[in-house]
């Protein structure tokens, strides 16, 4: 199999393309490297915001990120969102496309929402097979994201590292590390989120996801409705030491902000990745 | 294809859910699920359970605005949520979801007294469709003229992708316009608002490049899209969209005020791009 990307390489801080700033992003100046499109939202057959993405993909690299695929599902795969999926792939050209590690359908109901698997080893089984079908369909690998989470399945006996990382070799696919679903789910289950960045194998790593969730009390919920919290940038600061510079996004999907808010987000951003890559270039200076 | 027999748990684990999740029922599901130092597990399936109503209840406000606006954020929320109940969502596309919601709205009794409801609907759910049909060329009256000389009258034409007719007994193009308006409120009994009374109008939705329209239609412009979408040649489409006004409706004074406003009515389309060639 191909290494993620038939299409062109992608470097850089992106942020998520949202209809709200389409204008923005046609006229003005200050821009991200690249924008991330949720796939599910160009599936119609026409219209302006296709008519909008072809406009920005032609200014900007841009990677594809889905929830529909419904990888870890027990029904079959859906032949419909998947034709759309790749006639979208073959004419934009895509520079990653991404899905979830996690089940959205069951039983012929979609709840379109993340729902996450037990973690057992039929189900990381069940779902690479999935991801392995889907790849070969489309011709490349595609990335999994890993998911903030608010249960658990008395039947998980793996923990979720252990159950991502088992996925992600035996469907020979990609990781696209949410550094924010991390910290939630951490948060959520009591597990170690420094551990679990360290035990991610770290050349399947393609994408950085960064975003901000709301404490509600019990739990902390993954909204993407506000700014990346000072905790995960700390551990974004951890990825960027473990993986490299990697191509990171800013997203956020709810109460959305003025472009210029995301901006800012995305300069704080550009800050961690300029320290990590002078922190490198004095080690390399003080090797030397 | 039936799942593997050593996947029947996994199979059972997810049936049990998405049905709970849909039913707002924990019984069957509750054992599947760990209790957590904070939280039990009837709690960490409800914060599932309450993202799920939480974005389909969004979602369908973002498709039905006008819907929306003539019943109010609760009115609106509580039938979103009989709905979801009802049509469980059997597509993996989000977008998708609401194209139940019109005959829904028809069939659901406490919008009795709302009964233009799913009329509105069905416009905005006709506004949505159009928004993403497929891009292709309209016709326009000059392209007949230029391109296709004398034989205008045989040429194949169909009804634009993004054109949806909504016929109601309401006077529902007004209707729509006036639930454009935050808090509007539809009062038979108010003349100060809106008059429920008035004579009922056929709506037309369909796109010009990106701008998506809606227009109130004649019966004669409604007359010639059926018999166009049904496969009729101009002239065809023009004889019967005749016959079956002068017959059914009785309503035209002569044959040549009919035949006036037919012609009217082709101009109409031609000018609008509500055809394309086939
Ligand atoms: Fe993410």
């Amino acid at each position: 199999m191909n290494s993620a990307s038939p299409f062109s390489s992608l470097e850089g801080l992106g942020l998520g393309l949202r209809s709200q700033h389409y204008q923005d992003i046609l006229s003005g100046q200050n821009h991200p490297q690249w924008f991330e499109a949720l796939t599910d939202n160009y599936m119609g057959d026409g219209g302006l915001p296709l008519q909008y993405l072809s406009q920005i993909a032609e200014r900007f690299p841009i990677t594809f990120h889905g929830i529909g695929l419904s990888l870890g599902s027990l029904d079959p795969l859906n032949q419909d969102y998947l034709k759309k999926l790749k006639a979208l792939v073959d004419r934009f050209q895509p520079a990653l496309v991404s899905d979830h590690l996690c089940w959205t359908s069951a039983s012929g109901l979609h709840g379109h929402d993340l729902f996450p698997m037990p973690y057992t080893e039929l189900a990381a089984k069940h779902i690479a097979e999935r991801i392995e079908q889907v790849q070969e369909y489309l011709g490349c690998q595609i990335l999994i994201e890993n998911v903030s989470s608010y249960l658990e399945f008395k039947d998980s006996y793996l923990s979720e590292v252990d159950f991502l990382c088992e996925v992600l070799e035996r469907a020979d696919c990609l990781l696209l590390c949410d550094i924010n679903n991390i910290y939630v789910s951490a948060q959520n289950h009591q597990f170690d989120a420094k551990d679990y960045l360290a035990r991610l194998p770290a050349d399947r790593v393609k994408e950085l996801h960064l975003a901000g969730f709301e404490d509600q009390g019990t739990h902390l919920l993954d909204t993407h409705g506000a700014p990346v919290h000072d905790d995960v940038w700390k551990l974004y600061e951890e990825a960027l030491k473990r993986f490299g510079s990697m191509p990171t996004l800013i997203e956020w999907d709810t109460d959305i902000p003025e472009y210029s808010v995301l901006l800012k987000e995305l300069s704080k951003a550009r800050q961690y990745w300029e320290q990590h890559n002078h922190h490198i270039k004095d080690r390399a200076d003080y090797v030397a | 294809m039936s799942p593997k027999p050593e996947s029947n748990a996994l199979n059972a684990l997810q049936d049990k859910f998405i049905h709970g999740l849909y039913q707002g029922e924990i019984a069957n599901v509750e054992a599947l699920i760990c209790d957590s130092n904070k939280l039990s597990a009837t709690q960490h399936f409800d914060i599932y359970h309450g993202s799920m109503l939480g974005n389909f209840t969004a979602s369908l406000r973002a498709v039905f605005p006008r819907v929306l606006a003539a019943l109010g954020d609760q009115f609106f929320d509580a039938l979103a949520r009989q709905y979801i109940k009802n049509h469980p969502s059997k597509t993996p596309i989000l977008d998708d979801f609401g194209e139940g919601f019109p005959s829904f709205c028809e069939g659901f009794k406490p919008l009795h007294d709302y009964p233009y409801v799913s009329d509105v609907a069905s416009v905005d759910w006709s506004w949505h469709q159009a928004f993403h049909s497929c891009d292709v060329s309209a016709v326009f009256a000059a392209d007949l003229q230029n391109v296709l000389g004398v034989d205008q009258a045989n040429i194949q034409l169909g009804l634009h992708p993004s054109v949806s007719i909504i016929r109601s007994d309401f006077p529902l193009y007004s209707l729509w316009q006036f639930n454009e308006q935050e808090n509007a409120s539809v009062d038979s009994n108010n003349g100060a608002s809106f008059s429920l009374d008035a004579p009922a109008e056929i709506v037309m939705v369909w796109r010009q490049d990106y701008q998506v329209c809606v227009t109130s239609i004649s019966l004669p412009v409604c007359a010639l899209l059926t018999a166009f979408d049904e496969g009729c040649s101009p002239t065809q489409a023009f004889e019967r969209a005749f016959e079956q006004l002068w017959l059914e409706q009785k309503m035209y004074d002569s044959e040549e005020a009919l035949a006036a406003e037919l012609s009217e009515a082709w101009s109409f389309l031609l000018k609008q791009g509500a055809l394309k060639r086939l």
